[in-house]
């Protein structure tokens, strides 16, 4: 209700960007979601992440990966390179 | 993967600048000739980069201040019940400055359609109806992420605005209505002549003024006048006529004030403490939610004591500085004015005559000795002289008057 009347006062440009991103990190599973997030935003390191959601580190590394190649290409299908998948 | 020497989540964690110092010169030389790692360096660091972005349009303008008001919408409430009891008896508008604040953040809530919806502002408002008990958990990691942003400001301007919106915790309506917080000391030194009216008008005046005498102690010596010493407590507002009263217990010898502002101390502290506790809430959280190896979960338990043995410590720091803040400190000094003059007087009048008595009766033996010793020593030299000089005075005498005597008969 309130995304929709803070919509309606931004720009489509900006509306366009925002639903791209969440809908990308919608698409993403639920730990792989918190992964990134504990990363992007609370700038964490692996270990502390591991640490927080009792992850191997290296489990938190490839998830990490996974969900950042995830967003890349939901957010740039033109540009994919599936490196992930190599 | 296989035909590629540096894998894809090691580029990335090279990039995050986790890999050891050996892997990271391995990655490094080899990024600078591989086209392909360079591009999905590129990719990521991209990534990263529209994620940030994201969070900053998101909060900006219309959100953020959904958030300035949900804050404040969740955080309100609970100050003001808390400090009803101390502020309520003593400033009535105070009270209904206050009943107006509640009514209208209610009405804020009922309009926010809840304050659980409030809570999962900025990124996860939408995420959050996408399933389950997941959402919460993020909500609350992203919420103590803004708290922790905003004191640290790492993650951009428009997010650093957040705690100028968000009201201080504590229960303290300086803080919310901008006034400083100061706490407040005085001495006082006073002496008086009706000494043992003293201590029960200072227990009085205290009582009267909602205070408490925090520590008091008496002297009395006996070559002095007796003396108290009193520390007092009594609420900052009531500072002034607690002291007015006490200049009337005798004569002022001294007195003095002083006041501290420890506004920004109170503010950074209320922060730090809010800090900690979202830490542990979302410690908890994870502790219930997961399951794991036992040393996984010993560690995060060791992690959960350390940020409460952190929240105790803080929270008596936090009650002490409010305790301060509410009750200035008297520092009262009494001493007695004129007992002493007249004990020493009475004292020393009876001695003085004693030794006076004691000084006389000593003279007189002393000059009975003195005149004996002086006729010991000089009696017989002064006997033998007398008879020297007695009887040639006799017989010249007795010549004398036999001469005198034919001249009358004839």
């Amino acid at each position: 209700m309130h995304s929709g009347d803070a919509a309606r006062t931004l720009s489509d440009d900006l509306i366009g960007f925002r639903n791209l991103v969440r809908d990308a990190l919608q698409k993403l599973g639920a730990t792989e979601r918190e992964i990134l997030m504990l990363r992007e935003y609370e700038v964490l390191s692996y270990s502390e992440i591991a640490e927080i959601l009792r992850l191997p580190v290296n489990t938190v590394r490839s998830r990490l990966f996974r969900a950042r190649m995830a967003l890349k290409e939901h957010l740039e299908p033109a540009t994919q390179v599936n490196r992930a998948e190599r | 993967m296989t035909t590629h020497p540096i894998a894809g989540d090691e580029l990335m964690a090279y990039l995050d600048g986790e890999l050891t110092v050996e892997r990271a010169a391995g990655v490094a030389a080899h990024l600078e000739h591989c086209r392909e790692c360079q591009g999905l360096a590129a990719d990521l660091q991209r990534v990263s980069r529209r994620l940030l972005e994201w969070q900053i349009e998101e909060s900006s303008s219309v959100l953020q201040h959904w958030l300035a008001e949900a804050l404040q919408a969740v955080e309100e409430p609970k100050t003001d019940t808390r400090r009803k009891g101390s502020y309520l008896l003593v400033r009535p508008w105070t009270w209904a400055a206050s009943t107006a604040a509640v009514l209208i953040l209610v009405g804020v809530m009922v309009w926010q359609t809840g304050s659980r919806e409030s809570e999962r502002l900025v990124i996860p408002h939408e995420l959050a109806q996408s399933d389950g008990a997941e959402p919460a958990r993020l909500a609350q990691s992203m919420r103590a992420m803004l708290m922790e942003s905003a004191t640290s400001g790492a993650v951009g301007g428009v997010i650093g605005n957040v705690p100028q919106a968000a009201p201080a915790p504590p229960p303290e309506e300086a803080v919310q209505t901008g006034r400083p917080l100061i706490v407040r000391t005085a001495e006082m030194s006073i002496t008086t002549r009706e000494f043992d009216r003293t201590r029960p008008e200072v227990t009085r005046i205290v009582d009267a003024h909602d205070g408490y005498i925090a520590q008091l102690s008496m002297n009395s010596p006996s070559d002095h006048g007796r003396s108290l010493s009193a520390t007092l407590r009594v609420p900052a507002g009531q500072l002034d006529r607690v002291f007015s009263e006490l200049r009337k217990l005798g004569r002022i010898q001294s007195e003095s004030q002083a006041g501290e502002e420890v506004t920004q101390q109170y503010i950074d502290l209320s922060a730090r403490l809010k800090n900690a506790r979202n830490t542990e809430e979302r410690l908890t959280e994870i502790l219930r939610q997961r399951t794991g190896k036992l040393s996984d979960v010993l560690a995060v338990e060791e992690q959960i004591d350390r940020t409460r043995g952190e929240i105790e410590r803080m929270n008596a720091e936090l009650k002490n500085l409010s305790n301060r803040i509410t009750l200035a400190t008297i520092q009262l000094q009494v001493s007695e004015e004129c007992r002493q003059a007249l004990r020493v007087d009475h004292s020393s009048t009876l001695g003085r005559i004693r030794n006076a008595a004691v000084e006389g009766f000593r003279g007189v033996i002393e000059g009975a000795i003195a005149i004996l010793i002086f006729l010991l020593a000089y009696g017989p030299g002064l006997l033998i002289l007398a008879v020297l000089v007695l009887f040639p005075g006799r017989a010249l005498w007795k010549v004398v008057q036999q001469r005198t005597r034919p001249e009358q008969q004839s």
